[in-house]
């Protein structure tokens, strides 16, 4: 009877805060099942709600809708549920029934999120691999939103170094937002990770349901980590509902004057976030994990050239023509020698006709 | 009376023999035209009555029977104008000749018996001259294009009265002088010279390759970068045209009416770019008459394509196949045609919407989806055909106003670029083709030979580069041009090392 009452209050569209206020008048979920069956104290809902309420007893159209999630292979866990994590109940507003696919016992783990800008830089996109990494191999289960630019980087250097991600969506489950990174999810899901959402699987998308999704990441997550975010990104969102359910925050500095790094370098500034500048930073904040050592550049014979551009990649990623006219090659000998360096490994080659070192 | 004229008629570059009969029967006035004439054929009834009757003939007052053999291959154009007019004068007696058969005729009247300039001249004379014809008459307006066909007697003709002067030998006429090909080659001033081009020289050097092998290649850059400018300037770095290959370009030219009558011929190598609202008709050719396209327009020269992206998708993806085979195969319900579509195919575009997309100097504005969606505009399979991939980004502004920087000019890139064109005329002097573009396998099993050396750095890059099939030999091939360009008799490290760097895009941009 439980799970009914959640699972009927979630179709009809309810609000988690409705649903949980609800089942707290009617002294349980098992008696609020009977509640809504005699239509008892729906003061609380509004005309359009009860209407979806009455529908959904009237026609009985319950079983449909079990019948119908599991034919997507959606499951779902409530907030009474051993399973549901306790941190997540500790916050101001948790969900009341979570949707899932996947490995659902990771949610009790320790877990860091790592949350950032759509739109990320390079460095912001490297030094996101290289935290997630490390995160990963220390223990961490990683949580964050499967969005484009730094959550899916986070995510899938996650899954490809065999940890466990929590990907918290906040859309459906059976239909992925953004679209490219469906492959992801599914590798999510095959590597023992678990997609999770709020929002029932025949439910429209709303813009509110994105900032929504973000308290549930603050919610799972020991510590937020930022690695780059605008002053405008929605991240900071996560930041706010992490600092107010007395999350640690991290943030990664960027340069002053750039306009993807604002947002955490004003974190910092403002002291709400650590400044962290290596991936032991946010593991020697939680004693129960490991540091964990940093990769050594591999040593490599390189001739006199190699080590020419190297030196002049050293700090700075710089532009074809740049490269050119400093190592005064002709652009022949320059692009053999490019292409050999990077199919070695030793440099990327980027957007824009640029090179980089490989780190 | 009965009289037979030989004419001749074409199916794509094809041409067959056509032989105009006419017979003047007792009976009612009449004129008919019949073995499958079009409609501009049986509007030349108007035309032959009034020029006959202008050039002071008589038009026959009988039944007038005319027949275009063989009568079951559809025949147009106004080309059999002259033919007919021709054939029925040999029935009224206004021509007297004896030795009639040894004359084809192409050409359409005019009301006052003038004879006015056709399409497809060249493809039809060198029909004429493989079916041993021995004398044509042409309109004087296309006699240039005869200039180069040997071993047949051409005359140009500009009105009816020369033409009956001509056979009944009241006058005697010099056939169209013979021009030598090689003296075409004169020196104009370019007025888009790559001297005029500052810096870019990692795109220069990817050109001057593509240029040298014939091969296909992709700019991306921002708007306002030089993309446009460099493509414009490919004509002045291309290899001369060979005469076999100016002649397989003119007959084409030839039958799209296109071709400058000043000329006679296409001794340049030709240079299309078509509008991205471009029809899928237009670029590969077909129409009711499956005239050729874009792209057998562009045969032996090259196919520009500005800002690649905003094009049809469906019609960017119909180059795949000739992109492939050099030819393009119109299957209409009339006929089934063969176009030559082999050209060089140079697009640009833009990285992402924006267009700012790694670019040193703007920022980018366009999220990653947004990217990858423009990206994907164009397909896996079309980007595995294009050999080089080069960037172009904006130049720096102390570049731009340089004055005592002297870039290199066209000509001498062109030196280059010719010499490592005859390196591979000699190479494939038995086969079909003249660039290492369009290499078959078994001349790459040949002239591609890797030591060890060089199968490592392949092998690594296969690898890390996730390159397909067609991708490893297209490198090769490209490989085998720039080892050309330097004079060496095998591909060493370095060439193929620069080779594999043209192939880059798709690494470049992928958002992982």
């Amino acid at each position: 009877m439980t799970e009914k009452t959640y699972l009927l209050l979630s179709q009809a569209n309810v609000s988690s805060k409705k649903i949980l206020e609800y089942i707290g008048i009617c002294e349980g979920s098992d008696h609020a099942f009977e509640c809504l069956q005699k239509g008892s104290n729906f003061e609380l809902f509004s005309a359009k709600e009860i209407e979806q309420i009455e529908n959904i007893i009237n026609q009985n159209r319950l079983k449909e809708f079990e019948f119908g999630l599991n034919k997507l292979g959606i499951k779902y866990i409530t907030y009474e549920n051993e399973k549901f994590p306790e941190r997540l109940k500790q916050i101001y507003d948790p969900p009341a029934i979570l949707y899932y696919r996947g490995n659902i016992n990771i949610l009790s783990e320790d877990s860091i999120a790592i949350v950032g800008s759509r739109v990320c830089t390079r460095y912001g996109m490297e030094q996101t691999k290289i935290f997630s990494n490390k995160l990963t191999k220390a223990g961490f289960v990683i949580v964050s939103g499967l969005a484009e630019g730094i959550d899916s980087i986070a995510q899938r250097e996650c899954v490809e170094n065999g940890g466990k991600t929590i990907a918290v969506l906040a859309g459906k489950l059976n239909n992925i937002y953004p679209f490219i990174n469906e492959g992801l999810a599914n590798e999510i899901v095959e590597k023992g990770g678990v997609l999770i959402s709020e929002l029932n699987p025949s439910a429209n998308i709303k813009g509110y349901h994105f900032i929504q999704r973000n308290r549930i990441i603050a919610g799972l997550a020991l510590g937020v980590f930022v690695p780059e975010a605008s002053e405008k990104s929605g991240s900071l969102a996560t930041v706010n509902f992490a600092i107010e359910n007395g999350r640690q925050i991290f943030a990664l500095p960027g340069q002053v004057n750039s306009s993807k790094s604002a947002g955490t370098n004003r974190l910092i500034r403002s002291l709400q976030a650590c400044c962290v500048l290596e991936p032991n930073h946010i593991i020697e904040q939680f004693p129960q994990f490991k540091k964990q050592k940093l990769d050594k550049q591999k040593a490599v014979q390189l001739d006199l050239s190699e080590q020419m551009v190297l030196s002049l990649l050293e700090n700075e990623e710089m532009h074809y023509d740049q490269i050119l006219e400093k190592s005064q090659m002709d652009s022949k000998s320059l692009n053999s020698l490019l292409t050999r360096m990077e199919i070695r490994g030793l440099i990327v080659r980027l957007a824009g006709n640029s090179f980089a070192r490989k780190v | 009376m009965l009289a037979k004229v030989k004419s001749l008629g074409l199916v794509g570059i094809q041409g067959y023999e056509v032989r105009v009969e006419a017979d003047l029967n007792n009976g009612l006035p009449k004129f008919d035209i019949v073995g499958l004439p079009d409609a501009s054929i049986k509007e030349s009834k108007e035309r032959i009555r009034s020029a006959i009757k202008n050039s002071n003939f008589k038009f026959p007052i009988t039944k007038v029977t005319v027949n275009l053999a063989p009568a079951d291959v559809k025949k147009e154009g106004p080309i059999y104008d002259l033919p007919i007019a021709v054939a029925l004068l040999v029935c009224t007696e206004e021509i007297v000749c004896e030795n009639l058969k040894d004359f084809t005729f192409i050409g359409e009247l005019s009301l006052d018996g003038s004879i006015q300039k056709v399409a497809g001249v060249l493809p039809s004379l060198i029909t004429a001259r493989k079916l041993g014809h021995k004398k044509v008459i042409i309109p004087k307006e296309n006699s240039l294009e005869a200039s180069f066909i040997d071993g047949i007697d051409v005359f140009g003709a500009s009105n009816l009265q020369e033409v009956v002067e001509l056979l009944n030998g009241t006058k005697t006429f010099e056939p169209v002088p013979k021009r030598k090909f090689a003296e075409l080659q004169t020196d104009d001033v370019q007025s888009n010279d790559f001297c005029y081009i500052r810096g870019q020289a990692q795109a220069k050097r990817a050109l001057e390759i593509a240029c040298a092998g014939g091969h296909n290649i992709l700019m991306i850059g921002p708007p306002g970068a030089g993309k446009t400018m460099l493509a414009r300037s490919i004509p002045t770095i291309m290899p001369d045209l060979t005469f076999d290959e100016a002649l397989e370009v003119t007959k084409i030219h030839s039958i799209a009416g296109t071709l400058d009558l000043n000329e006679g011929i296409v001794w340049q190598r030709p240079f299309r770019s078509p509008h991205h609202t471009t029809t899928i008709i237009a670029l590969t050719g077909g129409g009711r008459n499956a005239k050729p396209g874009e792209i057998s327009l562009a045969h032996h020269g090259v196919l520009f394509l500005d800002e690649l992206p905003e094009y049809n998708r469906h019609t960017i993806e119909t180059l795949r196949q000739p992109l492939e085979d050099g030819i393009i195969t119109i299957a209409r319900n009339t006929a089934t045609i063969e176009y030559p579509a082999s050209f060089m195919l140079v697009a640009s575009m833009n990285p992402c919407p924006c267009g700012n997309f790694g670019s040193r100097k703007r920022e980018c504005k366009c999220s990653p989806s947004n990217i990858a969606k423009y990206l994907g505009k164009i397909s896996g399979p079309l980007l595995d055909r294009i050999d080089l991939h080069i960037e172009v980004d904006d130049i720096a502004y102390e570049d731009l106003v340089a004055k005592d920087h002297l870039e290199e000019k066209s000509e001498k890139i062109k030196e280059r670029v010719n010499k490592a064109r005859n390196i591979q005329l000699q190479r494939y002097n038995n086969s079909k083709h003249f660039s290492n573009s369009k290499m078959t396998n078994a001349e790459m099993k040949k002239f591609c030979v890797l030591d060890k050396e060089c199968e490592d750095l392949m092998q690594q890059a296969f690898d890390s580069l996730a390159l397909s099939a067609r991708a490893y030999s297209r490198i090769l091939k490209v490989a085998r041009t720039i080892a050309d360009l330097e004079g060496e008799e095998n591909i060493k490290l370095e060439h193929l090392a620069e080779a594999i760097g043209y192939r880059s895009l798709d690494k470049k941009y992928q958002f992982r």
